[in-house]
């Protein structure tokens, strides 16, 4: 090495100044850390983009089987025919074994008594189709909803029976025809539409219908009255009666078990003649 | 990637000075440009520490990201700095008066010759880069190096004797 290049080496070198140098370092650190936490986050946001999206989907799933569900029950519009009837009658069910309480069973019954009879009353409106098969399932359809009307109303009558075990009879006997009003005002409206259609089938159904009511109405009234008679234990109905609403029989009305004060079944017999002065009406 | 990043962490300490240093004596001997150009160049081979291949040497690829931010600091400021605008900078420490003088002379005879002499001297002799290295950096043989310098110190010399 010669003179000039030893005057080269010895060039001054400088250094980092300590405080330069401390704030690259945390420079550096920053970054290191940063990219370690966009590692840490780009992973775990893999893993929760196919959870979030499972998630998501599932729940807008459960959102619009809700959302439906919702419609369904509360929409007079969802007939028998509908898709959604049976998610209806599923909610329906639901709301079943949720009434825990006699109350609230008596009022579950008493709604879904009127949801049917409502229907049947919907499906009676409509025009009877030409085709045979179609017509079929359309009677079979008000059919359907009369025989469910007519369970709802027997659970009725077992809730206020119940009741009945706890309160007093003239309550019970209010309460089941405040009830039954409304199937009662919607079995008058299936008849007027039956009479229309000349639906023998239905008038028959819904008279049987009316006159279970009445006579559960009317059982129920007599003994009230027994109760505020405990002496005058006479029934021309039933001896079992006088031992008074303990056993759900004892309101159960039977072809044989007619009440003395239920009103003649006038318009069934009206109509039966109707039927056989006139066999083609009814379709 | 932690290893990586602890290795730079150890190249970071090693090479600091000497990015310092280059960029020092390129850019008018302005400390606080010299120290801001170093810390975006190890910013910059941070990001980069993927693509660096550990089984060859870190300097030639530190001092080459180094030499690129420099070109494109000069790009972006229009000009590259003659090393006489600062010259007066120059302050060692403890050196007496004559030999300072003497040291600014020879800087001063440096920043004279063409850029490609000037800057080969510098790695050389300021940097103190291998002919290896120097070769890498610029990317020609290490013949073509060796005697690129041996031609550069004589321009230098024939300078400094006139």
């Amino acid at each position: 090495m010669d003179y000039l290049e030893k005057k080269l080496t010895s060039l001054p070198k400088v250094k980092l100044s300590r405080q330069a140098d401390l704030k690259i370092i945390i420079k550096l650190y920053s970054l290191i850390i940063s990219e370690k936490i966009s590692v840490i986050w780009s992973f775990n946001f893999f893993n929760h983009k196919a959870l979030g999206r499972t998630v998501l989907v599932t729940g807008l799933m459960i959102v619009t089987l809700m959302l439906t569900a919702v419609y369904a029950y509360a929409s007079d519009a969802v007939l028998p025919a509908s898709p959604l009837y049976q998610l209806k009658r599923v909610v329906e069910k639901l709301e079943e074994k949720i009434s825990f309480s006699t109350d609230a069973k008596l009022d579950t019954y008493a709604k879904f008594s009127e949801r049917r009879l409502q229907e049947v009353l919907v499906l009676s409106q409509q025009d009877m189709p030409s085709n045979a098969t179609d017509r079929h399932n359309l009677n079979q359809q008000i059919q359907e909803g009369l025989n469910e009307a007519t369970t709802n109303i027997d659970s009725m009558a077992n809730q206020v029976q119940s009741i009945a075990n706890q309160n007093s009879h003239n309550i019970i006997a209010t309460k089941f025809k405040e009830k039954t009003t409304p199937a009662n005002d919607y079995l008058k409206q299936i008849e007027d539409q039956a009479q229309i259609n000349h639906d023998q089938e239905v008038i028959i159904k819904v008279d049987e219908i009316k006159q279970n009511i009445e006579q559960y109405q009317v059982i129920l009234d007599e003994n009230s009255q027994k109760n505020k008679q405990p002496n005058n234990a006479n029934t021309d109905y039933s001896p079992e009666v006088e031992n008074t609403g303990t056993v759900i029989e004892q309101l159960k009305p039977s072809k044989n078990l007619q009440p003395s004060s239920a009103p003649p079944n006038k318009q069934r017999d009206r109509q039966i003649d109707n039927s056989i002065n006139n066999p083609g009406k009814n379709q | 990637m932690a290893s990586n990043h602890n290795g730079f962490i150890v190249h970071y300490n090693q090479f600091k000075d000497k990015i310092y240093n280059y960029f020092w004596y390129r850019i008018g001997f302005d400390q606080k440009t010299a120290e801001d150009l170093t810390s975006e160049v190890f910013l910059k081979a941070l990001k980069k520490i993927a693509d660096f291949d550990d089984t060859r040497p870190f300097g030639p690829w530190i001092f080459a990201i180094a030499h690129n931010h420099l070109i494109n600091y000069y790009k972006m400021n229009h000009r590259e700095l003659p090393l006489e605008d600062q010259i007066h900078l120059v302050s060692p420490n403890n050196q007496d008066i004559e030999e300072k003088l003497e040291i600014e002379r020879v800087i001063a005879q440096i920043n004279t010759l063409e850029a490609g002499d000037r800057e080969i001297l510098l790695l050389k002799f300021v940097d103190d880069l291998t002919n290896t290295e120097i070769a890498t950096l610029l990317d020609k043989k290490e013949g073509a190096v060796r005697t690129h310098l041996s031609r550069s110190l004589a321009k230098l010399r024939g300078l400094l004797s006139k």
